[in-house]
């Protein structure tokens, strides 16, 4: 790709342009990443297609993705300033859309109506927590160690009162510890 | 010393406090965010109940924001308005620090063999703790066929044919008050 010459982007185009994927990118995940690929890369050309990959690829190691892939984008434009206009302009419509809705809930829960649409809500809900246990790891699973380290998690969480932040440190720390032995044994230079 | 306690009892330095604490635990998609939240706020504090817990996660998938908005969820009921706003921040600040460092020398890491490593045992793990918390959910609240059966059209329709959750939400919901489940 050129280099394309970088103008300056103003915070309030971030703000505008992040705002209207926040209310309109509805569908989840990669939806998303596609149209905000579709908007700053292929028509407004903020970064180029490498650039934003790597945005995406970092988005995806922490939280959710869609939001660090807008702190990507933004801290590219406008550095911490234009991050942040980006992540809080996406996710605004969608915390006003919980608020709403939670306010909502909690004054009409209790109606048999509501009672009744959310019984069927929960089972799609535990669809959606497994789905997304199958997705993160199914690149994975050539490794025998996958369904191993995913079942010594899981016993820990529905058998013992060990805190989820030691079981996520302990896997962390057995990842770091293979890697160093595998160093030692080979004696290969990084 | 005592005018810190005086402040941590404010609901508002609370609910921000707690929801700092799960922020920090914030990677590896954003799911991780149910095992923890629901462990702290349902089993742990008694903050919302389980039945509050899975309707926020449906709330919190029909609008295009990750899943951790649940945090605005929880924190409306904890705080109103201004616990909601209070969460949503705090829930989002150390990951948003951790990405904006990350964002300053990203092809130093993206590269890092460590981090790929690490990914590698971490992200099983996490998938496992998402699998337990779906166990720990759905035995309570798939107690008939009905809910069966949605749960395993769900399932197929989001891994096979990748449907969006707001729509799979929608849907059971209608059939919810259609057949009075």
């Amino acid at each position: 790709m050129k280099n394309t010459p970088r103008r300056e982007v103003s915070l309030w185009e971030i703000a505008r342009v992040f705002a209207v994927i926040g209310i309109t990118g509805f569908g989840g995940g990669l939806a998303i990443i596609a149209m905000m690929q579709d908007i700053c890369v292929e028509r407004r050309k903020w970064l180029t297609l490498e650039e934003f990959t790597h945005g995406v690829a970092l988005g995806q190691i922490l939280s959710a993705f869609a939001v660090n892939t807008s702190l990507f984008v933004g801290y590219r434009l406008r550095g911490a300033a234009g991050a942040l206009t980006a992540a809080c302009a996406f996710l605004a419509p969608s915390v006003a859309g919980v608020i709403i809705l939670s306010w909502l809930y909690f004054t009409y829960h209790h109606l048999p109506s509501m009672q009744s649409a959310l019984h069927g809500v929960s089972a799609v809900v535990v669809a959606v927590v497994i789905s997304a246990a199958w997705s993160m790891s199914r690149s994975r699973l050539k490794s025998f160690e996958t369904p191993i380290l995913a079942a010594a998690a899981a016993a820990l969480m529905l058998f013992t009162k060990v805190p989820i932040p030691i079981v996520l440190l302990a896997a962390a720390f057995y990842g770091l510890l293979k890697l160093r032995l595998r160093r030692g044994g080979a004696n290969e230079t990084a | 010393m005592r005018r810190l306690e005086w402040l941590l009892a404010l609901p508002v330095i609370k609910i921000g406090w707690m929801f700092l604490k799960i922020g920090l635990l914030f990677f590896g998609g954003g799911y991780v965010l149910i095992p923890i939240i629901h462990r702290e706020l349902v089993l742990g504090q008694h903050l919302i109940t389980q039945q509050e817990f899975l309707d926020g996660a449906a709330i919190s998938q029909l609008t295009p924001g990750p899943l951790a908005v649940i945090a605005t969820f929880a924190g409306y009921k904890i705080g109103g308005v201004v616990g909601a706003l209070v969460g949503t921040i705090a829930v989002f600040t150390p990951g948003t620090l951790l990405m904006l460092f990350l964002s300053h020398s990203y092809a130093r890491f993206a590269k890092q063999e460590s981090v790929k490593q690490v990914l590698n045992t971490l992200i099983p793990a996490i998938a496992g703790l998402l699998v337990a918390a779906a166990w720990i959910l759905g035995k309570e609240s798939i107690v008939h066929a009905p809910g069966l059966a949605i749960f395993a059209l769900s399932l197929v329709a989001l891994i096979r044919f990748r449907t969006s959750p707001a729509i799979l939400i929608g849907a059971a919901a209608i059939i919810g008050v259609v057949f009075k489940l």
